[in-house]
């Protein structure tokens, strides 16, 4: 065999599409992403609407009001609107996530014209009938049952409660006895308040050009009437003093889930890219260092990555690891060594230049269907940021130093104001932990016991 | 919505002279390249005593080869800007990696070294061990319904081969020794018992030649033994009921014994799964979510293995319903199924779904370098990917009536019904 690599080839060029956008009177905007490689369509209906616009009273309503659009309009009953999906087979989701929201579609592109018909019905006229809600609102009661025995999702859910307080960030997911506030009065009022082409705009991307699209816009939005809803005031963000842990007693669990998570700075912040590239030399990768440590190293565990998430006003960075439960202490230890190393030292060149190749190529990837394409362009105009974000977005990588990826992690990856969520039994995990720092333990339905 | 709206897909295939199967497929949209390399061997080819080898093999070709460190497969692609992974099911197990284009040779280099050769340590042999056991508690052990996912095999397939789970025991997996992995790579994985895939930006010519250099001067050792996979009639309906202290909502899982993948059979009930199951309109959902709000998780279809399959049914369902109630429902909708069949237009709903998804799954490279590779690895075979819609479209009403009435019978069901509660209780 050939004992060294092959070297590579002429590097290709990355270019992100020019992506023309049209705004119709209404305040609505298109964006279509043209590529005939498949006879295909796919649609997204994007509104500046998310968890955050919730009352604090009835969290959940916006995705309350999204899932009820397929249950009931003026003109067609649920079980037409089934019927008419199925039939045209037609790949219906909507995703309501922090501060806005997705209804999409994705269809033949022989089928997009009468998608768009049933799309701009849903979204314009919905009637929300009572019959339709309670039964949806019987199925929310049991999703969110089954929900709360997701170590997954209670590790989050208490993260971003003990990280945002009372802030609006804190609402990942929806308490139980909210649902008994609902009613289609406040669904209703909710969608006339806060449901708007104002603001909005339709991604077409697939079989189509940018005419086809506008006209297919203007004759099906073009009259839809509203301005965009006024924006979430947010409250000022809670300050972490020191490094805290809360356990979610969930008796029974095999192993442990882990997070570990520290704030960091809003989607529009100039560090986000040293960001996003630090994060990529902790965890981003199975090749990063948290892997390495607690997968490849220790065996503590399947794999342990990191993330990080920005929103307009703030962000986190986020290690996770589901590990061996007599292995918690040292894991919760190897993660916070981790997260310290990464402002005591530059990264080495090796390894900064992996990271910044893993983030490009993911990059790349995402230029190979228009769907995504057209994704990437909406969520950067939803986040209002710059036009040209996507063209710099490889030349910005590949300049960042190693002093810079360090500075930020020292500036913004503070292990002092540090939280650590724990999901497992707590009969034999309390006493590895108790003294680690401040503990706080909670069961799985969210009540604090201690 | 016709057949013709799916575009058809080029390719080439050959042999390499050492037995390596090769099919190329060249798309230069995205300069991206797709290798996936197809063995054929997953955990049904186990013998007793060493189940989950398959899959804790698989993890050990990350560990090493004749020239690449232990986890600098991963590293090198990573570096790369690709992407990469491997997966293990009951009858075959895969690799990918999918890479800028100017990195395609890389990828070649990587896949034939750890083919080649494997160079491992009883200490990375223990950690991976560590790995996997972690994995599996991570999967089935640690979630709600996994022990009862990892038994239904067990129950429903009186074959040892199909019954016990790819992910092993854990006792199997604390016998299994660093000699076991690397006898292993002798029996199964060699050019003869693979098919390597190759789909994007690629001109074939040059790429054949590349393959080539590559692969070809690997001798084929691989010498596996055919696993038997016959299934017995099952003559009695099975059934057990199972305590799963990390449940919240009851659950039930049902298993019809159906023939194998690509049979006549298959694609009829691929169909009826559809009518059955699929969208908000379907039968099942439509009166046991939306009508009576029995259920909140649903899924009908195969199970996909490469044998005898299972027709299986999933459903959670709400607290305060007797889970006797829904399976005695779902014994009336299978019985107005072998009674009266289904509709025309649930047909004609079936087919255009079908349509929709084929057109789906031809978005990226990956996407076609794994289905050419799945077709030709599962059914020696790789034209599928551009005529086995006709064969979902060719199925008629009768054809699903008499696939239904065949199979769909209580004596040939498995049923185990979860309960949220201690197994000690």
């Amino acid at each position: 065999m050939i004992s060294v690599p092959p070297p590579p080839e002429r590097t290709p060029e990355v270019a992100f599409p020019e992506i023309p956008q049209v705004s119709l009177k209404n305040g609505l905007t298109v964006v279509c992403v043209e590529d005939h490689h498949l006879p295909r369509v796919s649609v997204r209906l994007a509104l500046p609407v998310g968890r955050v616009a919730d009352p604090v009273e009835s969290q959940g309503l916006t995705q309350m009001v999204i899932e009820m659009m397929k249950e009931g309009t003026e003109t067609r009953s649920s079980q037409e609107i089934a019927e008419f999906l199925d039939q045209l087979a037609i790949d219906f989701e909507c995703d309501v996530s922090m501060e806005h929201s997705v209804i999409a579609m994705t269809m033949l592109s022989t089928q997009l014209d009468p998608a768009l018909v049933l799309l701009a019905d849903l979204v314009r006229n919905p009637s929300f009938p009572e019959i339709e809600f309670e039964k949806v609102r019987a199925r929310w009661r049991g999703n969110l049952l089954a929900q709360r025995s997701d170590p997954a999702f209670l590790a989050n859910e208490r993260m971003f409660k003990e990280i945002y307080g009372s802030h609006p960030y804190s609402k990942t997911s929806v308490p139980i006895d909210h649902l008994e506030v609902f009613s289609c009065d406040l669904l209703r009022g909710f969608f006339q308040r806060q449901l708007k082409p104002g603001g909005a705009y339709i991604m077409m991307a697939g079989d189509l050009n940018l005419d086809q699209a506008t006209v297919l816009a203007e004759r099906y939005f073009g009259d839809w009437e509203g301005k965009e809803p006024p924006s979430v005031q947010f409250p000022s963000l809670p300050e972490t003093k020191e490094h805290r842990f809360a356990l979610v007693d969930r008796p029974h669990s095999a192993q442990t889930k882990i997070l570990m998570g520290v704030r960091t700075v809003p989607q529009s912040h100039p560090s986000v890219f040293a960001l996003k590239l630090a994060n990529q030399v902790l965890g981003g990768s199975a090749s990063a260092r948290l892997f390495l440590n607690l997968r490849e190293d220790k065996g503590y565990t399947y794999g342990a990555y990191s993330y990080q998430k920005n929103y307009r006003q703030d962000g986190v960075i986020i290690a996770t690891a589901n590990v061996r439960t007599d292995a918690t202490r040292f894991s919760i230890e190897e993660i916070f060594s981790e997260f310290d190393q990464m402002t005591s030292g530059p990264a080495e060149e090796s390894e900064l230049a992996r990271s910044k190749s893993e983030i490009i190529g993911s990059f790349l990837r995402q230029m190979e269907t228009p769907g995504s394409v057209g994704s990437l362009e909406v969520l950067r105009l939803l986040m209002e940021l710059p036009e040209d974000y996507y063209k710099s977005y490889v030349p910005v990588f590949r300049a960042l130093e190693p002093e810079a990826v360090r500075t930020v992690s020292e500036q913004y990856i503070d292990s002092g104001k540090m939280v650590t969520t724990l999901v497992g039994d707590r009969n034999v995990l309390e006493d590895q932990i108790r003294d680690m720092g401040k503990l706080s333990i909670y069961d799985t339905q969210g009540n604090q016991i201690e | 919505m016709r057949r013709s709206s799916v575009p058809e897909i080029q390719f080439d295939d050959f042999q390499l002279s050492n037995g390596l199967k090769v099919i190329l497929h060249s798309c230069n949209r995205t300069p991206l390249v797709h290798l996936g390399l197809h063995y054929r061997v997953g955990s049904s080819f186990e013998s007793r005593g060493h189940s989950g080898l398959a899959h804790l093999f698989e993890h050990m070709m990350f560990q090493g080869s004749a020239n690449v460190g232990k986890n600098e497969h991963g590293r090198y692609i990573d570096e790369a800007g690709g992407r990469w992974n491997a997966s293990t099911n009951k009858d075959r197990t895969n690799y990918y990696e999918t890479v800028p284009s100017n990195f395609a040779k890389l990828a070649f280099w990587l896949e034939a070294d750890r083919m080649a050769s494997l160079k491992i340590t009883e200490q990375s042999f223990e950690n991976q061990r560590q790995t996997v056991i972690e994995e599996k508690k991570q999967s089935y052990d640690n979630r709600p319904y996994g022990p009862s996912h990892l038994r239904f095999d067990e129950l429903a397939y009186e074959n040892w081969a199909y019954a016990h789970p790819i992910i092993g025991s854990i006792d199997d997996l604390k016998n299994a020794a660093l000699q076991d992995a690397l006898d292993f790579h002798e029996v199964h994985y060699g050019p003869g018992n693979a098919t390597v895939v190759v789909s994007g930006d690629i001109r074939p010519a040059e790429i054949s030649a590349v393959l080539r250099e590559y692969f070809e001067p690997i001798p084929d050792k691989t010498n596996p033994r055919e696993p038997d996979l016959t299934e017995p009639m099952q003559a009695q309906a099975k059934s057990e009921v199972m305590g799963d202290p990390l449940a919240v909502l009851p659950a039930v899982a049902i298993g019809y014994h159906m023939p194998s993948l690509g049979s006549p059979e298959y694609y009829a009930l691929t169909m009826l799964a559809l009518i059955l199951a699929d969208g908000d309109s379907s039968r099942f959902y439509r009166k046991f979510v939306y009508q009576n709000n029995w259920i909140t998780g649903l899924f009908a279809g195969p199970n996909q293995y490469k044998g005898p399959q299972l027709f299986r049914v999933w459903f959670q369902i709400q607290s305060e319903v007797k889970p006797q109630t829904v399976v005695d429902a779902v014994d009336e909708e299978v019985a107005r199924i072998l009674d009266e069949g289904v509709t025309d237009l649930e047909l004609e709903k079936a087919r255009n779904q079908v349509t929709h998804r084929f057109v789906a799954r031809l978005s990226t490279v990956y996407q076609i370098g794994e289905l050419l590779a799945h077709y030709a690895s599962y059914f020696n075979d790789p034209g599928l990917v551009n005529s086995q819609i006709d064969e979902y479209h060719a199925i008629s009403k009768e054809d699903i009536l008499s696939a239904a009435r065949k199979f769909l019978l209580r004596e040939n069901r498995t049923l185990i019904l979860t309960e949220p509660r201690s197994s000690h209780d």
